[in-house]
């Protein structure tokens, strides 16, 4: 197990062992909105902090999460070079920050599965993708992640940093809307 | 600027990596595939009419069960972003006797190719269904 897969297992140990979503039970924890807290620092930029108050493990998060988990788990035994071109290995900082920033997403919501990926830079990426809309979000570092959304038909582009959820999830749910 | 040795209608590859165990569907190509590494100055990509699919398979940094996705450069130098305004990516032949065929698509600042720009890659290559792995 490398070093990254351990201290992702670490992680979601010190949280809970990993259950099936359909096995959470709506007493354990409490979701809070209050997911991102702002910050501007200027020697690294804008970057935003998960808080605490996230977790996997109330009723409330899509029986898919259990799926990431796993594909999670696959991407943080990727050794450097995975992709034949001198990718770098995932980060588990940068995994545990997507984790937490999925895990957030998803709360008390209908939001549909993403596509999850390594990116070539220890990062990852979830996209989103139907018919001519897709919406990807990269956390490329310990708190910090941009996003893209794009709508093919409309000539429609936007990109930027995530500092809060809502809107995130409204591209998301723009994206989901396609029939 | 334009290398005039490379043709619009010459053909690229880029091996794409088995995700078999965290992509799903596992052959599904994603704009990851074509964002730079901070060292790097563009994507690397192969000519078709110097290596073909399977060449490109047998490279000895090629993972077993690698794909190969295909696309032309002048779709690459076509690119437009998702609102339509062109891209302004290019396809330059890298200089390596010991890699013929390596060529690179850059953006018009070397070492940056946008998310917009990697998205759009994303959409133009296209699986070569007949590559055979050569790795296999």
């Amino acid at each position: 197990m490398n070093t990254a897969l351990m201290n992702l297992a670490r992680v979601a140990a010190r949280r809970r062992p990993w259950m099936p979503a359909s096995c959470f039970a709506s007493t354990q924890l409490t979701a809070t909105e209050r997911v991102i807290d702002r910050r501007e620092q200027p020697e690294h930029g804008l970057e935003y902090t998960i808080t605490e108050g996230c977790s996997a493990y109330t009723d409330m998060v899509p029986a898919w999460l259990s799926e990431v988990w796993e594909q999670m788990q696959a991407i943080a035994a990727l050794s450097d070079g995975w992709d034949s071109y001198g990718a770098e290995a995932p980060d588990s900082n940068k995994l545990e920050a997507a984790w937490g920033l999925l895990v957030c997403l998803c709360q008390n919501t209908d939001l549909p599965k993403p596509y999850v990926n390594p990116t070539r830079s220890g990062g990852v990426q979830f996209e989103w993708e139907v018919g001519h809309r897709y919406f990807e979000l990269e956390v490329v570092s310990e708190r910090a992640a941009t996003y893209l959304y794009c709508d093919d038909a409309a000539h429609v582009e936007e990109t930027g940093d995530v500092f809060a959820l809502e809107p995130i999830r409204v591209y998301i749910r723009k994206v989901a809307s396609v029939q | 600027m334009s290398d005039a040795q490379i043709a619009d209608d010459e053909v690229l590859y880029r091996r794409i990596p088995p995700g078999e165990s965290w992509l799903q569907p596992p052959d599904r190509i994603s704009s990851f595939n074509f964002k730079l590494h901070p060292d790097e100055l563009g994507i690397s990509v192969y000519r078709a009419s110097v290596v073909d699919a399977a060449g490109v398979l047998s490279k000895p940094e090629a993972i077993a069960g690698s794909m190969v996705a295909q696309a032309t450069v002048g779709q690459i130098r076509d690119a437009q972003n998702g609102k339509g305004e062109p891209l302004h990516l290019d396809v330059v032949a890298v200089n390596d006797e010991n890699d013929p065929g390596h060529t690179e698509i850059r953006g018009p600042v070397p070492g940056v190719i946008s998310d917009s720009a990697a998205k759009a890659l994303k959409k133009l290559f296209k699986l070569a269904e007949s590559a055979p792995d050569a790795s296999a």
